[in-house]
């Protein structure tokens, strides 16, 4: 693994000389991020360890306000005279940018310690039993009869720093590491392919996973997609949506629901419905922004180093708070819920804070074991993720159901090719009629119970 | 000026080898970013570049792959024992030994097409077309909000072996989008535009950002009061930007050779008759257009092989996978120059650059009455595909074909689904056009890589996903 050494002292004193070279040019304040990242990858092929990869990189990204205009540069280069240059190309950018009321960087600010974010269990993980959890995910791959190969996937240990310093006198820094894994199967046999299927898994504590269970589960699906069957047609309007099926489309489009980016810029259906019913009673969804179980977007700051927050999004199906970054806290004469976001990917510092999203969404767990979910199902589908259309602003989505399988008189029936649904995500909150009391972290972002909802066009190939 | 040149990176090379390296490669990306996002009268802007190297030894059969950002001989010397350290590790634990096909070893310096270099066009001027350009908007009183995006990438890289590869090239792409919001009634609806070209700065006369600007406009406004298309299986034009989707998304990544060994649908398929014998479909580095060149444009790629124009089907048989040079020897065939790595982090994989079918001999209004009754459906929103070629392609509009004309009977939001051989197997009618722009060009496989994708009209029969 990688040895370069990226201490607090050297990010935090380079970072204020910077500060210090920017403010003494004609601007009003200015603010630099830095992001450093070592990933060592297991990566896996077929059903065997595929090769190593071993990548670091520190960056930083420059933002410069002069006269309510902003100015944003960023490089990978950590020597003075190239932050300096940047900084040079950011006020160039302010000087001809658009002046943009409300424009202002955040105040310092106390930051809470997020227990677990950073742990001795990931750190300590070493080569030789990164390897073996690969090998345990990828056993049960070879005791079954249907051909089923990884491809593209492997497991990732990860570590990571943000930091931001400002002239305003925020100095924030943040030490991250985490496991995870993600994984891409094929099944097929003979000449028949099944779809591939997905899965990942994302933690702080390696040692809270059964890695042979989660490729057993992942196996499993892979293979029940070759029995899949192309239905005539499906008489029901009732969906169960497994937990990567509710993140896209509908966590996505609630996400964007509640940005005050949205709501200012007149994308979002719910601009004007704070305090109204928007959703069933029994839905709750809030931004759990400092458990670090939610998700890899959980740390103590924002992107611009506001600290992070519990925020109550829905509560019992009203509409309670929208998201905030600084700006468009300061144009809707509020305070910033530490929303910021420099965009997805696993490089932050290309990017200037133009994003608002929660940090660790959840919906909130139900009462219902799985089984009980669909238990009174006279007929219906449960499908594992959404392969479709959406539009965020107007909540309309229509798509492929993969992974899809037949709900009959209660019980899981065969699984479902060629079965596609269409509806509103703003319709389908008001009739979900049905919360797991389990939930699951999708795609490291989005904690979910599984939701059964009524409503839904479904129409089949055939 | 970076210290970097071939010189600087072939003088490691060695170092590797007395290591045990059977082969090894150095690739180096200094890779400037810039993107302007002008919404609503906001504009959030990014400029920068990353810089870095990237070692990749293979020793008895096996990879390691270290990167860094820092340039010092003493750094280059860490990622090379590193990545030796690794490749020796994994070694025992492989399944399969990787081997490399033999390639022509190539010594070539290349430029992009240009005709006017996008850096001669100051950040100054760039923002002023952004600004310029959204004084159309208010034209048109129902579009609540707007957002033009342009940026674009100047990638300069190297790569060299110690089988004597030295390659290096110079790459411009610009990209622009813009999107409209429509409001009317409680109604909410978007349109949105793209184009990316491997080209200059030519390309905005090319693409006159108020023109685009207006384009998404009136599609918002056209979509806002628009239902979902009743669902079932129909007769359906697709133009040529969802042509491309599909030739890319649903046949193109299934011949991509690293799928096809996790067993792909082309697996074993080769010389096997697999679509309508009138479907011919290529990958190629270059795809020329008017003034401008695919955004896929690829000289050689990222392992230094020449790039060439590869035949995925040949008149409706299957005739090539795309390879780097471990599927190469792995299926003992050529090398077709697709390995391709995003930045200086990431592994060179399997990817395709322009992908297209090429045209027929139908004109449109042939295409109309061939179709009789069903739907046409123009302008990407989104696709996705699987690995049994099941595809799942998102459009912006859908107008009803009715006896042979078409109407002015519109929906939104149209998604096309079905397996992609089987469609291509029941080709109702080619068009003799030919355009090509797969949007911002972007394909995501584990990385990113600019892509482009084309075809003709293509009328086919399909599920449509809609409303009941």
């Amino acid at each position: 693994m990688a040895t370069q050494e990226i201490t607090k002292d050297y990010i935090l004193d380079l970072s204020n000389k910077v500060v210090d070279y920017a403010m003494s040019k004609d601007i009003h304040s200015m603010e630099i991020f830095a992001h450093y990242y070592d990933r060592f990858q297991i990566m896996t092929e077929g059903r065997s360890i595929a090769n190593e990869r071993d990548k670091s990189e520190i960056g930083f990204a420059i933002r410069v306000i002069k006269d309510e205009s902003e100015g944003f540069s960023y490089t990978n280069k950590s020597e003075l005279k190239f932050l300096k240059k940047s900084v040079d190309d950011a006020i160039g950018i302010a000087k001809v940018a658009p002046s943009n009321p409300g424009l202002r960087l955040p105040s310092p600010a106390k930051y809470e310690n997020i227990e677990g974010i950073y742990t001795t269990s990931v750190r300590d993980l070493t080569v030789e039993e990164l390897i073996e959890i690969t090998k345990e995910v990828l056993y049960p791959m070879g005791e079954v009869e249907t051909d089923v190969r990884t491809n593209l996937s492997g497991v990732t240990k990860e570590e990571e720093i943000f930091a931001i310093v400002n002239s305003l006198g925020v100095e924030a820094f943040q030490k991250i590491n985490s496991f995870h894994g993600d994984f891409f199967v094929v099944p097929r046999e003979g000449e028949r392919v099944g779809s591939f299927v997905f899965d990942d898994f994302f933690t702080h504590d390696p040692l809270s996973i059964d890695y042979r269970n989660f490729g057993k589960e992942l196996t499993e699906r892979a293979v029940r997609n070759m029995d899949a069957i192309m239905p005539t047609s499906i008489d029901s309007d009732i969906v169960v949506f497994k937990e990567d099926a509710v993140f896209i489309p509908i966590g996505l489009v609630i996400s964007q629901a509640v940005s005050a980016l949205s709501v200012l810029h007149n994308r979002s259906m719910w601009k004007d419905r704070l305090a109204d019913k928007v959703a069933v009673d029994n839905l709750n969804f809030f931004d759990d922004s400092q458990n670090p179980n939610a998700g890899s977007a959980v740390k103590a700051f924002d992107d611009e180093g506001n600290s992070t927050q519990k925020t109550s999004i829905i509560k019992d199906g009203i509409l309670e708070n929208f998201l905030f970054d600084e700006l468009r806290a300061s144009k809707m004469n509020t305070v910033s819920t530490g929303n910021s976001w420099r965009g997805f990917g696993g490089v932050r510092f290309l990017a200037p804070p133009s994003l608002i999203m929660p940090n660790g969404p959840t919906i909130v767990a139900g009462d219902r074991e799985s089984d009980e979910l669909i238990e009174d199902i006279k007929l219906g589908i449960i499908f594992e993720y959404f392969s479709g259309s959406f539009r965020t602003e107007n909540g309309m989505f229509s798509g492929v159901a993969k992974g899809a399988q037949l709900i009959k008189n209660g019980e899981l029936a065969e699984p479902l090719i060629n079965v596609t649904i269409s509806g509103n995500v703003f319709d389908v909150l008001k009739n979900i009629e049905g919360v797991t009391k389990t939930t699951k972290l999708s795609n490291a972002l989005f904690t979910t119970p599984k939701i059964r909802a009524k409503g839904i066009n479904i129409s089949t190939q055939n | 000026m970076s210290i970097v040149d071939k010189d600087y990176l072939v003088t490691s090379l060695e170092e590797g080898e007395k290591l045990g390296s059977e082969y090894i490669e150095l690739r180096y990306q200094d890779k400037y970013l810039a993107n302007f996002n002008y919404r609503d009268g906001e504009l959030s802007s990014t400029t920068g570049s990353r810089e870095g190297i990237c070692v990749r030894v293979l020793i008895d059969g096996s990879w390691g792959l270290a990167a860094t950002n820092k340039l010092q001989k003493e750094e280059i010397s860490r990622i090379i024992k590193n990545a030796t350290k690794m490749a020796q590790n994994s070694a025992d634990k492989k399944e399969r030994k990787v081997e490399l096909a033999e390639i022509e070893i190539i010594d070539e310096e290349v430029i992009s097409p240009r005709k006017i270099d996008l850096q001669d066009i100051s950040v100054e001027d760039k923002i002023q077309k952004l600004i310029e350009a959204s004084k159309v908007v208010p034209e048109y009183e129902l579009v609540k909000s707007y957002s033009i995006n342009y940026n674009e990438i100047v990638d300069k890289r190297i790569t060299v072996t110690n089988e004597g590869t030295r390659v290096s090239w110079i790459d411009m792409k610009p990209t622009l989008s813009t999107l409209a919001v429509a409001i009317e009634e409680g109604k909410m609806a978007s349109g949105t535009t793209s184009w990316s070209h491997t080209c200059g700065a030519e390309f905005f006369d090319l693409h006159p950002i108020d023109d685009v600007m207006r384009n998404s406009a009136e599609k918002a406004i056209k979509l806002v009061k628009a239902p979902l298309p009743p669902s079932g299986v129909t007769n359906v034009l697709l133009d040529p930007q969802l042509v491309g989707v599909l030739a890319h998304e649903a046949i193109g990544h299934t011949a991509e050779a690293d799928l096809v060994a996790a067993g792909s649908f082309t697996q074993g398929k080769l010389e096997q008759e697999v679509c309508d014998k009138r479907i011919n479909l290529v990958d190629s580095p270059t795809l020329k257009g008017s003034n401008w060149e695919g955004s896929g444009w690829l000289p050689f790629d990222d392992e230094g092989v020449k790039g060439k124009k590869t035949y995925i089907i040949k008149n409706g048989v299957m005739n090539s996978y795309l390879t780097n040079r471990e599927y190469a020897a792995q299926f003992g065939v050529e090398a077709t120059g697709n390995a391709r790595a995003y930045t200086f982090t990431d592994e060179p994989i399997v990817r395709m650059r322009n992908t297209y079918i090429e045209s027929g001999d139908l004109s449109l209004e042939e295409l109309y009455e061939a179709i009789g009754t069903g739907y046409f459906l123009r302008s990407l929103q989104n696709g996705q595909a699987d690995s049994s070629s099941e595809f799942m392609f998102g459009a912006v509009e859908c107008f009803a074909i009715k006896n042979g004309e078409l109407t002015e009977e519109l929906y939104q939001n149209p998604v096309l689904t079905g397996n992609a051989f089987e469609v291509l197997n029941n080709i109702i009618g080619i068009g003799k056009d030919f355009d090509a722009n797969l949007g911002s060009g972007t394909c995501g496989k584990e990385q990113r890589a600019k892509v482009d994708a084309g075809g003709p009209h293509l009328a086919v029969k399909a599920m449509l996903a809609g409303d009941k």
